[in-house]
C-alpha cells in the first residue's frame, strides 16, 4: 500500500505564530483596561478603528501582492500592530490620526519591506514617530484623567469628539485637554520637561500643581498594567527575558547615573520606569521578534542600547518620550548586532 | 594517529566524571515522549517471513557473493565475503536463494540495491556457530575481525561499521555506552536493557578488553527507570570495575553522539574530527548486545529489536525481527489500520524518514516502525513567514542560527551558509519542532547541503578536467618539440651520409638550385608547350579558376546589404544591364581569342570594366542614394523621365523649360548629361545595327521618292506652275521618311 511522504521532523509543538500573537494581544488587556478606566472610552474607540484599518490595509496590500489573504491575516500580526498604535496615541486624538498611522505602519513599514518577518523597523513605532512629527499638537493632547475633567464627558461625547473633534456640547478636544485650573494637560514626562526648561528642580516639579494635576497617576497605573501583562508573557515563555530585563535594568542603571550626578535636574529611575511607554516598550514593543536582535547576546545589547537612547532623549533631548525613537534607532543597529554576536557553534571553538 | 594529546580527556576531567559531575548541551527540546505505548510488553519474536530480502550492496560497493540463485542456505550462513571495510551479510533464516537482484533498500532515497532474496523453509536450521573459548586470551585484531565477520554495525541509527570504531582506537580514556534513546516513541533499547542487562554488561566487558578504557559510562535518560534499575541490579551482581551508570535528564537530542559526549564530559568534539580525538569511543547499547552475541555465542547479527508503534497499529510493542523481513509482513502482524493519509515512518518522529510503500525489508539500522494516526502526529500546517522569533536558535543543540540559515538557504547563498556553519547541522529537527511558523527548516538545510555538495562535486570535476586539458596540451607540445628535434637530427644525419657517399659535395643544395631554376623557367613555357609540365598546367588551371571567380565576383559587389529596396532594385537593373553589356562585349572580344586563359582573363576584365561603366552610366541616374531627400529624388526621377524622353525623341527639345526649380534643373541637367552618355554608350554597341537599317530604309525611301519624282516630271512636265509645290511636298515627305526611319 502507498503511504504519504514528508520530511522529518514529523512532530512539532502546537504553538503557532497566530497563537503567539493572540497571547500577546491578550496580555495587553490589563494595560488597556486601566487606560480605559482612566481616560474613558477613547482608547477603546482607537483600538477598534485601528484594528479594523490594520486588517483592511493588510488585506488590500496582500491582494495587490497576490499573497494568500486569509492565511496571512490569521497570523494576527497586523491586528497586533494596529492595537499597539492605538494604545500609543492620545485617547481623543481625531480618528484620522490613527487611520494614517495604521495604514502607514501596515503598508509602508511592513508590507513594502516584504511583509511579516522582513520589515526592518517596528511598524507601530515607525507609525508613531510619523504621527508625532507630522501632527505634534494632536499627538500630545492627552485629556486629563476623567476624575480631573472639568466637564462630564459621556461615551457619546467621546465618540463625537473622536469623529469630529468636538463633544456633543461643542467643546473641542483642546478644551477637554485643559484641566480644572486652566492648565494645559500634559503627560508627566512632558510637564517635567517643561519645568526643567523653566529652571525648576525635580522636587519643585513633583510638588507643582501642573504635575500634581497631570495624568501621572494614570500613566503609572497603565505602566503597571503592561508590566503585569509582560510578566505573564515571560511566565508563558512567549517572550524571552533577555530584552525586557536588559532594557529595564539598563534603564535603571543609566538613569541612576544621571540622577546621582545631578538629582535636581534629572528624573529619577523610578520615574523613568513608570512613565511614558517604558513598560509597554519593554514587554510589547522591543520584544517584537521581527525587528529585534535574534542572538541571546545581541538581545541583551539591543535592550541596553535602547534604554540608553531613551534615557538620553528623555533627559537631554527635545522630545518628552523617547521609546519610539529609541526603538527605531535600535532596529537600525540590529543587523550589526546580530552579525557580531553569533554564538560559538559546537566543535568550532578553539 | 591524528589525535593530539592536548585534546585528550585529562585525568582531572575523568575524575570529575567519576565523581558524578554532569554537563549540559545548548538548547534541546522536550517533545511528547509516547514511549509507554510500546515499552510495557516483553520483546516478542516477529517470526519467519516467507521471504527475506538481504541487501548486500552498500554505497554502490558490492562484495563478492558466496551464494548463487538456487543455493540452499542455513541461518547464519555468510552471503558475502569480507570486502574493504564492509561487514559480512548473513542469511537470517534457512531456505533457498530465489533471486539475486536489485530491490528497494530501507533508505530515505528509496533506491534499489543488490539484494539476496531467500525463500524461507520455516525450519530455521542454523549453521554451527564457532564460539571463541575465551575472548580474554584473543588478540584485539582477532576479536575485531570476528566482529566484522559477524556483520555488526551501529544499531543506534547511523549503521557505522562497529569494527572500524574499535580498530582505529588507541589511547582510549573513556568508553560511553549510548542507551539514551532520546527520540519519542522508540523503546527498543529500553526493552533490551530491561530484559538483557547482564548480556549487555558482558558485551561491555568485551569492548573494555579491546579498547582498555580507563572508565566506562553507561548513559541512560531518566525517563527509563526500569532499564536503569535492571542495569543497576546487573552491575551489583557483576564484578566489573570502572563502569558507572549515568542517568541523564530527558532532553532531545541528548542521544546524539556529540551532545552525549558534551553531557558526559563537558567537552565538544572538534568540528570534522572523531571522538577518538578526545580519547572517547561510543557504542550503542544494542550494538553492545550484538557484540556479546557475536563473541560469546559466536552468532552473527541476524536480527534486531524493532519498536512497532503508532496509533494506526492495533498491536504495539517491541519485536525481535530478522534482518531482511519485509515491512509489510510486520504491518500485517501488528495489524495496521491505515487512515486516509497514512504515514509510515522509519525511526522516530523527529529524525525518521517516511516510506512511500511497505515492500521494503528491515535493515540493521531500523529501530522503529511508526505508523501514527492524524491525531498524534497531525499534518503540518502550511508554512508561514519567519518572524525571527529565534526559538530555533534557542533550541539548536549546535548553537547555530537557524533563522539566518533559512534566509541564506532560500537565497542559495552557499558562501554565507558556510559562514553560518551549515555543515555543523546535525539535522536533529529541534528547530523545525519549535518553529511557530511551521517552517520545515531541516528540509531546507538538507536541500541546501545537497546543493552545496553537488556544486562542490561539479567544481571538482571542472578542476580535474582543466588539469587534464593542461596536461594534454603540455604533452602535445612536448611531442611536437620531440618530433621536430628528431627530424632535424635525421636530416643532419642524412646530409652527413650523403656527403660521405659523394665525397663531400652538397647534392641537396644542387638539387634545390635546379628545382628553383626549373620553377623560374616554367611559367614562360606554359602557353607554347601545353601539357609539357604538370606545374604549368596546374598554374593555368588556377589562373582560369581565378578569372572565373573574378568574373563571378564582379557581378556581386554591387549588392550592398542594408540598402533601400529602391536602391537594390536599381542595382539589380544595373546588374542586368551590365550583364547584357558584358555579354555583348565579351562576345565580341572573347570570340576573337577563345581558349586562352590569360588573354581570356584580360578580356573578361576589360569586358567587366566596360560593363561596369556601361552599367554605371545607364543606372547612375536610377541609383538614388539612400541619404538623399525625397524632394531631390522625386525631382531627379522627373528629370530622368524627361531626359529619357528627350534622348529618345531628339536631343534639342528639353532645353525649353525655364520656370523649373533650380534643383530640378540641375538634376535634370545632370540626368540629361548622363542620359546622353548612356545613349551614346549604348548606341555604340547596340544601336549601330538599328541605325544601319534606318539608313537603308531612308535610302530606299529616297530612291522611291526620286522615282516618283522622275515619273511626275515625265507625266506632268508641262505643269510648271505646280512644280515648286510638288518639290516642297517631296522634301517634306523625305524629311518625314527620315524621321520615321530614325525613330525606328
Amino acid at each position: 500500500m502507498a503511504f504519504i511522504n514528508s520530511s522529518s521532523p514529523h512532530q512539532s509543538v502546537r504553538l503557532s505564530t497566530s497563537q503567539l500573537m493572540r497571547m500577546v494581544i491578550l496580555c495587553l488587556l490589563p494595560g488597556i483596561i486601566l487606560q480605559s478606566y482612566f481616560f474613558g472610552f477613547g482608547p477603546l474607540l482607537q483600538i477598534i478603528l485601528a484594528a479594523l484599518v490594520a486588517l483592511l490595509s493588510e488585506a488590500f496590500i496582500l491582494k495587490l501582492r497576490q499573497r494568500a489573504v486569509i492565511h496571512t491575516l490569521k497570523d494576527g500580526s497586523a491586528l497586533l500592530t494596529g492595537i499597539l498604535i492605538a494604545i500609543a496615541i492620545p485617547p481623543l486624538a481625531p480618528w484620522w490620526i490613527v487611520v494614517i498611522g495604521t495604514v502607514f505602519a501596515i503598508i509602508f513599514v511592513k508590507q513594502l519591506y516584504g511583509g511579516l518577518g522582513q520589515n526592518l523597523f517596528n511598524p507601530a513605532m515607525a507609525a508613531y514617530v510619523l504621527l508625532l512629527v507630522s501632527f505634534p499638537v494632536q499627538m500630545t493632547s492627552w485629556t486629563p484623567v476623567q476624575s480631573l475633567q472639568p466637564f462630564s464627558v459621556t461615551l457619546l461625547d467621546q465618540i463625537n469628539a473622536f469623529l469630529t473633534g468636538f463633544t456633543l456640547d461643542g467643546y473641542s478636544v483642546k478644551q477637554l485637554s485643559i484641566s480644572i485650573d486652566g492648565l494645559t494637560m500634559a503627560t508627566p514626562l512632558d510637564s517635567a520637561r517643561n519645568a526643567f526648561n523653566a529652571g525648576q528642580t525635580m522636587e519643585q516639579i513633583l510638588n507643582s500643581s501642573a504635575y500634581q494635576n497631570s495624568s501621572w497617576q494614570a500613566i503609572r497605573w497603565v505602566n503597571i498594567g503592561f508590566l503585569l501583562g509582560g510578566a505573564f508573557l515571560l511566565y508563558k515563555r512567549i517572550i524571552h527575558w533577555h530584552i525586557p530585563i536588559s532594557f529595564i535594568g539598563a534603564m535603571i542603571i543609566f538613569s541612576a547615573i544621571a540622577y546621582v550626578y545631578n538629582p535636581e535636574f534629572n528624573i529619577s529611575p523610578l520615574f523613568h520606569l513608570f512613565s511614558g511607554a517604558t513598560m509597554l516598550g519593554a514587554f510589547f514593543i522591543l520584544t517584537d521578534p521581527v525587528s529585534a536582535a535574534t542572538t541571546v547576546k545581541g538581545r541583551i545589547i539591543y535592550g541596553a542600547l535602547i534604554a540608553l537612547i531613551v534615557v538620553i532623549i528623555r533627559n537631554i533631548g527635545g522630545y518628552p518620550d523617547a521609546v519610539a525613537f529609541a526603538v527605531l534607532l535600535g532596529n537600525m543597529c540590529v543587523p550589526l548586532i546580530d552579525y557580531y554576536t553569533q554564538p560559538k557553534v559546537y566543535g568550532r571553538g578553539a | 594517529m591524528t589525535s593530539k594529546p592536548n585534546n585528550l580527556l585529562s585525568e582531572e576531567q575523568l575524575g570529575k566524571i567519576l565523581s558524578g559531575k554532569q554537563w549540559s548541551f545548548h538548547g534541546g527540546i522536550h517533545p511528547q515522549e509516547n514511549k509507554q505505548q510500546s515499552n510495557q510488553s516483553l520483546i516478542s519474536d516477529a517470526g519467519i517471513p516467507p521471504f527475506l530480502v538481504i541487501a548486500v550492496e552498500h554505497k554502490g560497493l558490492i562484495p563478492e557473493l558466496l551464494v548463487k540463485v538456487g543455493d540452499s542456505v542455513l541461518k547464519g550462513q555468510p552471503l558475502t565475503k569480507v570486502y574493504g571495510a564492509m561487514v559480512v551479510q548473513h542469511a537470517t533464516s534457512s531456505g533457498v536463494v530465489r533471486a539475486i537482484e536489485k530491490r528497494t533498500d530501507l533508505h530515505p532515497s528509496g533506491l534499489p540495491v543488490l539484494s539476496v532474496v531467500i525463500e524461507t523453509d520455516g525450519l530455521d536450521k542454523s549453521i554451527d556457530y564457532k564460539k571463541i573459548a575465551d575472548y580474554k586470551k584473543e588478540t584485539d585484531a582477532a576479536l575485531i575481525e570476528a566482529i566484522q565477520n559477524a556483520g555488526i554495525v551501529g544499531l543506534g541509527g547511523a549503521g557505522f561499521p562497529s569494527h572500524l570504531k574499535l580498530a582505529h582506537s588507541k589511547n582510549i580514556k573513556l568508553l560511553i555506552i549510548n542507551a539514551v534513546e532520546c527520540e519519542p516513541y522508540i523503546t527498543a533499547d529500553d526493552r533490551l536493557m530491561q530484559e538483557h542487562s547482564e548480556e549487555i554488561l558482558t558485551g561491555i566487558d568485551v569492548l573494555q578488553h579491546i579498547l582498555q578504557p580507563q572508565l566506562t559510562v553507561i548513559a541512560v535518560e531518566d525517563n527509563k527507570p526500569d532499564a536503569i534499575a535492571a542495569l543497576n541490579r546487573a552491575l551489583q551482581k557483576s564484578s566489573q570495575a570502572n563502569i558507572i551508570l549515568r542517568s541523564i535528564p530527558t532532553r532531545y537530542p541528548s542521544g546524539s553522539e556529540k551532545q552525549l559526549i558534551e553531557i558526559i564530559t563537558g567537552q565538544q568534539t572538534p568540528f570534522e574530527k572523531h571522538p577518538t580525538e578526545l580519547g572517547i569511543v561510543m557504542h550503542n547499547v544494542g550494538t553492545v548486545f550484538a557484540i556479546k552475541e557475536a563473541i560469546i555465542d559466536g552468532q552473527p547479527l541476524l536480527s534486531r529489536i524493532v519498536t512497532m508503534t503508532g496509533n494506526a497499529l492495533h498491536k504495539k510493542g517491541n519485536a525481535r525481527v530478522r534482518i531482511g523481513t519485509p515491512i509489510q509482513y510486520l504491518l500485517d502482524k501488528y495489524q495496521l489500520l491505515p487512515a486516509a493519509e497514512q504515514k509510515l515512518i522509519i525511526g522516530g518522529p523527529l529524525m525518521g524518514f517516511t516510506l512511500s510503500h511497505s515492500d521494503v525489508p528491515v535493515s540493521k539500522t531500523c529501530n522503529c516502525i511508526l505508523a501514527p494516526n492524524q491525531q498524534e502526529l497531525p499534518k503540518p500546517t502550511p508554512e508561514r513567514a519567519c518572524i525571527r522569533c529565534g526559538e530555533c536558535a534557542q533550541v539548536c543543540p549546535v548553537e547555530l542560527l537557524p533563522q539566518q540559515l533559512l534566509w541564506y538557504a532560500k537565497s542559495k547563498d552557499h558562501q554565507k551558509l558556510g559562514e553560518y556553519n551549515l555543515p555543523s547541522c546535525i539535522e536533529c529537527g529541534a528547530c523545525a519542532f519549535v518553529c511557530p511558523s511551521d517552517i520545515p527548516l531541516v528540509e531546507y538545510y538538507r536541500i541546501a547541503k545537497a546543493e552545496i555538495n553537488s556544486a562542490e562535486k561539479e567544481a571538482e570535476k571542472a578542476e580535474t578536467a582543466r588539469i587534464r586539458f593542461e596536461n594534454r596540451q603540455a604533452r602535445l607540445q612536448q611531442a611536437k618539440l620531440d618530433r621536430q628535434k628528431k627530424h632535424k637530427e635525421a636530416a643532419a644525419k642524412r646530409l652527413q651520409q650523403l656527403k660521405e657517399q659523394e665525397g663531400g659535395e652538397d647534392l641537396i643544395a644542387a638539387a634545390v638550385a635546379r628545382a628553383k631554376a626549373k620553377k623560374e623557367a616554367a611559367p614562360e613555357s606554359t602557353d607554347n608547350k601545353p601539357g609539357e609540365s604538370k606545374n604549368a598546367a596546374v598554374a593555368a588551371a588556377v589562373a582560369r579558376a581565378k578569372a572565373k571567380k573574378a568574373a563571378a565576383n564582379s557581378e556581386t559587389p554591387q549588392t550592398e546589404p542594408g540598402k533601400s529596396k529602391n536602391a537594390a532594385v536599381a542595382a539589380a537593373i544595373a546588374r542586368a544591364k551590365a550583364k547584357k553589356a558584358a555579354a555583348a562585349n565579351s562576345e565580341e572580344k572573347a570570340a576573337t581569342e577563345p581558349g586562352k586563359s590569360k588573354n581570356a582573363a584580360v578580356a573578361a576584365a576589360v569586358a567587366r570594366a566596360k560593363a561596369k561603366k556601361a552599367a554605371a552610366a545607364s543606372s547612375e541616374a536610377a541609383q538614388t542614394e539612400p541619404g538623399k531627400s525625397k524632394n531631390a529624388a522625386v525631382a531627379a526621377a522627373v528629370a530622368r523621365a524627361k531626359a529619357k524622353k528627350a534622348a529618345a525623341a531628339s536631343s534639342e527639345a528639353p532645353q525649353t523649360e525655364p520656370d523649373k526649380s533650380k534643383n530640378a534643373a540641375v538634376a535634370a541637367a545632370v540626368a540629361r548629361a548622363k542620359a546622353k552618355k548612356a545613349a551614346a554608350a549604348s548606341s555604340e554597341v547596340a544601336q549601330t545595327e538599328l541605325d544601319n537599317q534606318a539608313v537603308i530604309a531612308a535610302r530606299e525611301e529616297r530612291k522611291k521618292q526620286a522615282r516618283l519624282h522622275k515619273q511626275q516630271k515625265k507625266d506632268h512636265s508641262q505643269i510648271s506652275g505646280d512644280d515648286k509645290q510638288a518639290r516642297i511636298a517631296a522634301a517634306v515627305a523625305k524629311a518625314k521618311a527620315k524621321k520615321s526611319a530614325h525613330k525606328e
